[in-house]
């Protein structure tokens, strides 16, 4: 080999080898860049995660919050087959309110968005006054279940004038409600030792449900106010004038009703008297209240004073019929006993009230709704003297009424010193001591601008006008 | 041609490896020695360092794993269940109680004013509509024709003006102004005289209703 051959090889040699060596660094270098690489990238994956699951425990707590919220979702917005139940609801809602439901239509709806809940919707018919309404009104925007009106429309019932029917607006309403379709999101994620960490966040689960709850408005019923669908003008009366307004009528309703609501309290604290002596207190004082109002109750509807369709309508049912209940459950409360003294001195100082403001038939009424019990009572020696009084005011007053009853016209009188005096009553002259034809009516005085008669035993003076 | 040395031996120069080269080779070696070295290090220092970093780093990633899947699918879960209270609000804040408006609409018409601003009013119908029509800015309306029980226009005046401070007008825009016409004058009613008047008025946006 010669020696440039020589220097050619062993330069080459190294070169070669040296070039080999530095390929397997390169690689083993790249290698080891890659590997660095990957190392960062699961340092920052490991940091990311770490960071993450530390906040795992909160996201923990607000899904084990959402789960046990959601049923009050699922309530608020129920699935399809509570369809049926919403139609079974609005036919209770009917019931519960007084109106009628004349037609129930599902409306079609079309839904530009996809949502979680579909929406279904009917069209209701139905009629019944105001505060029926909003009863109905009440009830279905208070249930669980959400339900929304999104359009009513209320026409007016027409009263007919002296017609005491309840006047039935015609109502339509969309009723819109949503059916829950859960899409499709797996099964839930199992949470270790769930039900002890949602007994921790019972307070946070209580407070989100609360916070989910639709909230409805109270309704609080009628509260005696007037329904302004209706025509609140009522007529003209004889006099061109109209007795009570109709706020006065509304007020003296609502104050009648008051006074009932007061009677019926203190008959209950008569029930419910401990003993014999509370009974005899609580009783006086319930007699009294009772017999004022109805004193009230009986010239109220002797006037007429109600004209205002609702308002007498109130008065009949909250007031009247109230009156006629309770009458009737002390009528069993008494048994065989008849009315007590409390009751029957009552009745008497009723009586007289209505005597001195020659309201006779009112007297009557008073004495007739004690009546019945009379007969017992008569036979008692401390509340017979009362009975015997009663019955002869009732005498009075029927005396005086049928006395009302007989045709008197008194033409003239005819006075003179020497002469007995005459009267010309119906045409007829009748003299002192005479009777009327026809009549049990006897002329027991004539001045000169009254005159005196006698009738079953009652003096009744008729005055004679110029 | 062929040369040939006849010396004898201990004449002879002696054969030796020349400096020049065995510098070269030296040299050669120790670079290749040195890259060996090198390489040495990198594959079985560094890598192995690095691997053992990347296999700990991994181990750690693996423990974690389920942590990260558990918490992704609660993440998932927890979207799926905002989405719907999302969607709930949106509903529920949409929705107008007609129970306490038109309770609200029975007050004021029932307490007819107050003082020397009294009338008598009643309505003849009613018309309500929710939309939520944002472009054209309409957000539903409550409509109803009304009468007032007097011959002095004033009254419809008071009652809007009522309506406009009371509760009930609490998510509407203002009334439309007052505008009416005599309807009927009947001598058998009290009163007698009635004036006839619209009542318009429409909803604000249910985020401004809230």
């Amino acid at each position: 080999m010669t020696e440039k051959r020589k220097w050619w090889t062993i330069i080459g040699t190294g070169v070669v080898v040296a070039g080999g060596l530095g390929g397997l660094i390169y690689y083993q270098h790249t290698k080891v860049e890659e590997a660095r690489e990957k190392a960062a990238g699961l340092t920052r994956e490991i940091e990311a995660g770490r960071t993450l699951i530390s906040s795992t425990p909160d996201l923990e707590r607000e899904v084990i919050t959402q789960r046990e919220t959601d049923s009050v979702v699922a309530e608020i917005l129920p699935g399809d087959e509570d369809i049926n139940n919403f139609v079974r609801t609005l036919r209770n809602f009917e019931e519960d309110s007084g109106v009628k439901i004349v037609s129930l239509k599902e409306k079609t709806i079309s839904d530009r968005e996809q949502l979680e809940f579909d929406r279904v919707a009917y069209t209701l018919s139905l009629d019944g006054d105001a505060f029926q309404l909003l009863s109905f009104l009440d009830e279905v925007e208070s249930h669980s279940r959400f339900m929304s009106v999104t359009n009513m429309k209320l026409t007016a019932a027409r009263s007919k004038r002296g017609s005491t029917e309840q006047p039935r607006h015609k109502v339509t309403l969309d009723v819109e409600t949503y059916v829950y379709e859960p899409q499709d999101g797996g099964e839930p994620v199992k949470v270790e030792n769930y039900d002890r960490k949602r007994d921790l966040l019972m307070s946070e689960i209580t407070r989100r449900r609360a916070e989910l709850t639709v909230n409805a408005y109270e309704y609080r019923g009628p509260r005696g106010r007037r329904d302004p669908w209706i025509d609140p003008r009522v007529p003209v009366g004889e006099d061109g004038q109209l007795v009570l307004s109709i706020e006065q009528q509304i007020a003296l309703v609502d104050e009648l009703v008051e006074r009932m609501a007061l009677v019926e309290t203190a008959w209950q604290q008569v029930v419910d008297a401990p003993n014999l002596i509370a009974k005899m207190k609580t009783r006086a004082e319930f007699d009294h209240q009772l017999t004022m109002l109805e004193e009230e109750v009986r010239r109220v509807t002797d006037e007429n004073q109600l004209v205002f369709i609702p308002a007498e309508r109130r008065f009949h049912s909250e007031v009247v019929t109230a009156l006629d209940e309770l009458r009737r459950e002390l009528s069993d409360d008494r048994g065989g006993f008849g009315p007590s003294v409390a009751e029957l001195k009552e009745t008497l100082a009723a009586m007289d009230r209505h005597f001195e403001r020659g309201e006779f038939e009112l007297g009557l009424q008073a004495f007739k709704i004690i009546e019945p019990g009379l007969e017992v009572a008569e036979r008692d020696d401390v509340r017979g003297p009362l009975a015997m009084r009663l019955r002869e005011k009732s005498d009075i007053a029927l005396g005086v009424l049928d006395f009302n009853r007989i045709p008197l016209e008194i033409n003239g009188v005819a006075l003179h010193e020497d002469l007995a005096p005459v009267a010309i009553i119906n045409g007829k002259s009748i003299g002192v001591g005479e009777m009327l034809p026809g009549t049990e009516v006897v002329v027991q005085g004539i001045l000169k601008d009254e005159i005196e008669f006698n009738f079953r035993g009652l003096t009744l003076i008729r005055r004679i006008h110029p | 041609m062929i040369l040939i040395n006849l010396l004898p031996d201990e004449y002879r120069q002696q054969q030796r490896t020349p400096v020049k080269l065995l510098a070269a080779v030296a040299l050669a070696v120790a670079i290749n020695g040195s890259l060996v070295a090198w390489w040495a290090w990198t594959a079985f220092g560094e890598a192995a360092e690095v691997s053992s970093e990347l296999a700990v780093l991994t181990d750690t990633m693996d423990s974690l794993r389920p942590q990260i899947d558990y918490h992704r699918s609660l993440e998932t879960e927890h979207k799926q269940y905002q989405a719907r209270e999302a969607t709930l609000s949106k509903i529920t804040g949409g929705r107008v109680s007609w129970t306490r408006k038109v309770d609200q609409l029975v007050d004021v018409v029932h307490r007819g004013g107050e003082g020397d601003t009294k009338y008598l009013v009643w309505l003849d119908d009613l018309s309500t509509s929710v939309s939520a029509d944002a472009r054209r800015g309409t957000f539903g309306s409550l409509k109803a024709s009304g009468h007032s029980g007097s011959g002095n226009f004033a009254q419809v005046a008071n009652f809007l003006e009522d309506i406009e401070r009371s509760p009930f007008s609490e998510g509407f825009n203002p009334p439309s102004p007052p505008e009416g016409s005599q309807s009927s004058v009947d001598k058998d009613l009290i009163p007698h005289e009635v004036w006839s008047f619209p009542l318009e008025l429409t909803l604000l946006p249910p985020e401004e209703r809230q």
